[in-house]
């Protein structure tokens, strides 16, 4: 079994779990939703535990994603993401690494009516990166030119793109949130014409004009100020 | 209801990843299409069957007989320059023409398992006119997934 194949695998186990924990909150939760007008509610702060499987699915990889987010009603939220990514390939043809920092800031919308802690709605950010790269001991193999050698000195780079997602996040025990989101990513600008990015941090590879991705976070939500 | 929508949510972001292997599965190369068409009369008696298209670069030429088709052939610019020139000769008429490309180059990792390709973007051609009518660059994009096209009059 190769190693997508076990990542599929995780995925589909931990959106069990989330559901799991959602759906043990809809029986407990049966009041109509009152209009009420938009208090702040607190803070939630995570960390993007899909990104620790990176140490058996993408080995060439580490990376470190966080986020902060702002609730307002439990209905909209005002969100801040970062993080960090560091790519290190060697191969027989080439070697290649990339190291940097990404935010993304944006906002989410709750759609849920009678839930007053969890969440499961849509989202949009813009996103930006700052990293280096660079590539040596490359032999491009061309069957009418032969072997080209070439080596790409370090450069720094920034790139600029829009995020929207889809996802949920669900308290599964006091203070305690587990979620997932889906996003799909549109590159704005950014990269270089000659060199394009393998790993933009927080992006993707840089060759696409869309990425997808997919989310997995545990969240801590400060006990200040929160809604019951 | 809503625990029915919840699996099919599930099953939506679940198909998001696909079984793959480490092996490059992916095209890596990068060919400009070059269509031919003869209208000079004299021309047409076996004047592509016996085309040959040499670079200075090459220890051998593309013969249209082995390498083209329906009047076409596959050209691959040069990854280690940003100009390409290419002879194009005819064994029943003397002399040859050249046409020489002048395009951006853009290294791209394809990812890690087919490492680093060149795509192309050709700004310019100029050619002589010895047996060449005119040209068209119909695509002057060449990646991985796109064959640049140029049409060549003879």
């Amino acid at each position: 079994m190769n190693k997508a194949c076990l990542k599929y695998i995780f995925s589909t186990c931990f959106l069990f779990l989330s559901f799991a924990g959602l759906a043990q909150e809809q029986t407990q939760q049966n009041q109509e939703e009152k209009k009420e007008p938009l208090h702040f509610y607190g803070i939630k702060a995570g960390i993007n535990i899909g990104r620790f499987t990176d140490f058996v699915f993408k080995p060439e990889r580490f990376s470190l994603e966080g986020s902060v987010d702002f609730n307002f009603g439990n209905k909209y939220f005002a969100v801040a993401e970062g993080g960090y990514s560091n790519t290190n390939l060697e191969k027989e043809n080439y070697n290649y690494s990339s190291e940097g920092y990404f935010i993304k800031l944006g906002f989410d919308y709750n759609m849920l009516k009678k839930y007053p802690t969890d969440f499961l709605g849509v989202g949009v950010r813009i996103g930006r990166s700052s990293f280096s790269q660079d590539a040596n001991n490359v032999i491009i193999a061309d069957s009418h030119w032969g072997n080209i050698p070439i080596n790409i000195p370090s450069e720094n780079v920034s790139a600029y793109w829009l995020e929207g997602s889809f996802g949920l996040k669900t308290e599964i025990f006091e203070n305690i949130y587990l979620g997932w989101s889906a996003s799909i990513k549109l590159k704005l600008s950014g990269g270089d014409p000659g060199f394009e990015p393998y790993n933009i941090p927080g992006y993707g590879n840089g060759i696409n004009a869309i990425n997808l991705g997919v989310n997995y976070y545990i969240y801590y939500q400060i006990p200040f100020n929160r809604k019951k | 209801m809503k625990g029915k929508i919840f699996i099919l949510l599930t099953l939506l972001l679940t198909v998001l990843f696909a079984c793959t292997d480490d092996e490059c599965h992916l095209d890596t190369e990068t060919l400009l299409k070059v269509e031919m068409s003869v209208t000079d009369t004299s021309l047409i008696e076996g004047f592509i069957d016996s085309l040959s298209v040499v670079s200075t670069e090459w220890t051998d030429s593309i013969h249209y007989q082995t390498e083209g088709e329906n009047n076409n052939l596959w050209l691959m610019l040069s990854p280690a320059n940003d100009t390409t020139t290419f002879i194009f000769s005819s064994i029943p008429v003397p002399g040859n023409d050249t046409i020489t490309f002048f395009y951006q180059r853009k290294f791209v990792l394809l990812s890690a398992e087919c490492g680093f390709v060149t795509h192309y973007t050709i700004n310019n051609i100029t050619y002589t006119q010895n047996y060449i009518d005119s040209l068209k660059l119909e695509k002057n994009i060449i990646t991985t997934d796109e064959q640049g096209l140029l049409k060549i009059y003879f």
